[in-house]
């Protein structure tokens, strides 16, 4: 999501004009069934996944550790 | 110097003859110094247009942490170095023309109104006594704007016992024997740290002193050459703060985005960082070395468009860098930071600091021990958090609207101290504040706000202290209607994953945010005892006791039925006696509790409600009558004992729960409540 909505032109909304009433009534109505969860829980998986190991650069190694400030 | 103190009109030219006279530095060595040209200019920042500056000095001034360098290190060099600093105090007037300083000081000395005062107090610098590095401490009036986020604090200053305070952090420049610049940020960032106190801070020689171990045998303190990151950590761990860092020369732009999250998020919580950056000339590209800085703020970029996280906004931050001097602007630019000074730099040998600029190398956090839980975790939980919500709103056209306003979040993730939420929450708008005030948190809190068109919407509260592997969510705080409707979504998305998930072999509790800890807790949060509450109104002590209900230091016992557990046959009398009444509670355990009192004119002489508890806590309470015509029962709400704190409409909502849930269920006659006129 993060990056994907930097290429795409987000539609602004303006939280007075919403019908609160509908919105309550769609969410209400929202249903899933186990298919929807199966891929949700891979789908969450795999992004911790390659958020790790993405993150792992950030992590310093011992030759760093050394490095002086010095100026 | 014979005079304790002198007041000047301020000018660059007579301040530097002073710090000359003091330091034994020539006038041209000063007036080149990069910290001088920059302090020049941060005060003129510092007034209006309209308004001048005077300077006062103070000749003979004991500053603890030089007097700390001095015993150790300056004392015993062969030249006789003084062991007291001067202090220079900054003033701004309006100038009229007729103001004559020295007046308006022997006036302030005599107690009398002069501009000699904390509303006009710019600050003071204090010189110690050694040439070329004598910006001992720099405590200067932050820049006011709503645009600039600093950290600060209060200094309380007595000059000749006119008490002064200001708010800033103190800043140093490295003298080159007992300090580098890693000394120096390390100072700083003792100065602006809130778990520090500013009485107990270490000066720059004990600094440098807690960052050496025995592993550090190799090195020589003093003259000290600057930190490693391994340095710096020991002297956070001797400080009492857990080190946390990482490597930011991988440059992309996601490294600096993930440096803007961490300034924001850190700094506005008031708790600083260290930066640790390469110093590179932007012509040739060579290196010119490490340095390390204090970061103590940032400006959000207002024309920036719609980002996934607030902190992306960062285009501006402000640093305590030795090299220059207090809160220096630095500007993004690409992945590298610009030194950004309002005055070009006059001098022709401070023209190469306009071409330099500093590549992010390392960024170090020095916590308090008991804050667990890592910014990333809860990042990443924000952002699974939407990414849940859009698959779940997505691909139909009837939720189009709430996809929308889930696109449309922005997250705004800080630290917070339990204190600073419950402040948040008794000033703010949200409804239900007592539910959240009266609840129990932790110390430390993450935050992270959903704003959508820059209006917050809802609350997420995760606990900071808590152990990596457990829930870490605490509590949704909805703020308006649009937060309300988000909240109904989290609660929603929650018990279709409850109501719907298999195990599907794949684990949830490996991954690197909580968002199933979300999920996890919304779904306990719903107790039977809260569910009691909601139903029927909270658990309490009888008001009152009489002493008629009483026998022996003992309650009466005039319960006649505790229908839901053990007498579900019990019937009402309609005949009852004319000189009885029907009275009712519901308890602790939801049960329904039945007896009868009698009527007396006196109603202290009757019997109540606590007869039917046993004096123990109850939820509603009230009585029952029969109205013969409508063969109807009639329930009030009116005991005094346990009923009385409601408000009417409380009252009305709990009874009739009592009536749907319990009268109809276990006695099975008609039940309406009393109307009230």
């Amino acid at each position: 999501m993060f990056l994907k909505n930097k290429g795409k032109i987000l539609k602004k909304i303006d939280l007075k004009e919403i019908n609160y009433g509908d919105l309550q009534n769609e969410v209400n109505s929202i249903t899933t069934d186990r298919e929807f969860w199966n891929e949700q829980e891979i789908f969450f998986k795999d992004e911790s996944a390659k958020r790790t190991k993405e993150f792992q650069k950030y992590h310093m190694n011992d030759s760093k550790f050394q490095k002086h400030f010095s100026l | 110097m014979d005079t304790s103190y002198g007041i000047f009109k301020y000018d660059i030219n007579v301040l530097g003859t002073y710090i000359s006279y003091q330091t034994n530095t020539s006038l041209r060595s000063i007036k080149e110094k990069s910290q001088l040209v920059y302090l020049d200019n941060y005060l003129s920042l510092l007034k209006n247009e309209n308004e001048n500056i005077a300077f006062v000095y103070e000749n003979e001034y004991i500053d603890r942490h030089y007097t700390e360098d001095y015993s150790l290190y300056y004392v015993r060099s062969f030249y006789n170095y003084r062991k007291t600093c001067s202090r220079i105090h900054f003033f701004k007037f309006l100038d009229d023309g007729n103001i004559s300083c020295s007046e308006s000081f022997d006036k302030a000395l005599n107690n009398e109104e002069t501009f000699i005062n904390s509303d006009n107090y710019l600050g003071y610098i204090i010189i110690r006594p050694i040439p070329q590095v004598f910006l001992a401490t720099v405590c200067l009036k932050t820049l006011s704007s709503e645009k600039r986020h600093f950290i600060k604090k209060q200094y309380d200053v007595s000059l000749f016992g006119i008490q002064l305070t200001i708010e800033t952090i103190a800043f140093q420049e490295q003298d080159q024997i007992l300090s580098a610049c890693a000394t120096t940020a390390l100072w700083s960032f003792y100065h602006a740290h809130p778990y520090k106190n500013n009485l107990k801070l270490p000066s720059a020689s004990n600094v440098t002193k807690s960052a050496y171990n025995e592993s550090h045998s190799h090195y020589k303190e003093f003259p000290n050459k600057g930190l490693s990151i391994d340095m710096i950590c020991t002297s956070l761990k001797n400080n009492n703060l857990e080190p946390e860092y990482f490597d930011l020369s991988d440059s992309s732009s996601t490294t600096t985005n993930l440096l803007k999250e961490y300034i924001y998020s850190y700094t506005s919580s008031k708790i600083p960082l260290i930066f640790g950056i390469e110093v590179r000339d932007s012509n040739n590209g060579t290196s010119k070395g490490l340095h390390a800085i204090t970061v103590l703020g940032y400006a959000l970029d207002d024309n920036s468009s719609k980002q996934d996280l607030i902190s992306h906004k960062i285009n501006k931050i402000y640093v305590h860098d030795d090299r220059f001097g207090p809160y220096l602007k630095m500007k993004f630019e690409d992945q590298a930071l610009k030194v950004s000074i309002n005055k070009p730099l006059p001098e022709a040998n401070l023209k190469e600091f306009e071409d330099e600029i500093y590549i992010p190398d390392t960024i170090i956090l020095g916590l308090y021990h008991k804050i667990r839980i890592p910014y990333i975790k809860i990042k990443n939980t924000c952002i699974d958090l939407k990414n849940g919500l859009n698959k779940f709103t997505q691909n139909n056209p009837r939720l189009e609207t709430i996809n929308l306003l889930i696109e449309n979040i922005e997250w705004d993730i800080k630290l917070k101290l339990n204190n600073h939420v419950k402040q948040e929450i008794l000033h703010g708008n949200n409804k239900d504040k007592k539910k959240y005030l009266l609840k129990s948190f932790p110390k430390y809190i993450w935050s992270s706000t959903a704003v959508i068109n820059d209006t917050p919407v809802f609350e997420l509260l995760f606990d900071a202290t808590d152990i990596d592997h457990g829930n870490v969510f605490l509590d949704i705080i909805s703020f308006n209607i649009a937060g309300d409707i988000l909240e109904d979504l989290i609660r929603k998305y929650t018990k279709e994953y409850f109501a719907n998930k298999t195990s599907t072999g794949v684990s949830t509790s490996n991954i690197d945010s909580y968002l199933w800890g979300i999920v996890s807790v919304i779904q306990k949060q719903q107790t039977f005892k809260e569910n009691l509450s909601d139903l029927y109104g909270y658990l309490k002590i009888p008001k009152y006791i009489k002493d008629k209900e009483l026998k022996n230091n003992m309650f009466i016992d005039s319960c006649d039925a505790i229908l839901n557990r053990s007498s579900n046959s019990f019937s009402l009398d309609k005949n009852i006696d004319k000189n009885m009444q029907y009275i009712w509670v519901v308890d602790e355990d939801g049960f329904l509790r039945i007896g009868k009192e009698e009527i007396k004119e006196n109603k202290k002489e009757s019997k109540g409600h606590p007869t039917l508890t046993g004096g123990m806590p109850a939820r509603v309470g009230g009585q029952l009558t029969f109205d013969t015509k409508n063969n109807i029962w009639i329930v009030d709400p009116f005991s005094g004992r346990y009923s009385s704190v409601y408000s009417e409409e409380d009252k009305f909502k709990f009874t009739s729960n009592a009536i749907k849930y319990l009268f109809e269920i276990y006695i099975g006659d008609n039940f309406k409540i009393k109307e009230v006129d």
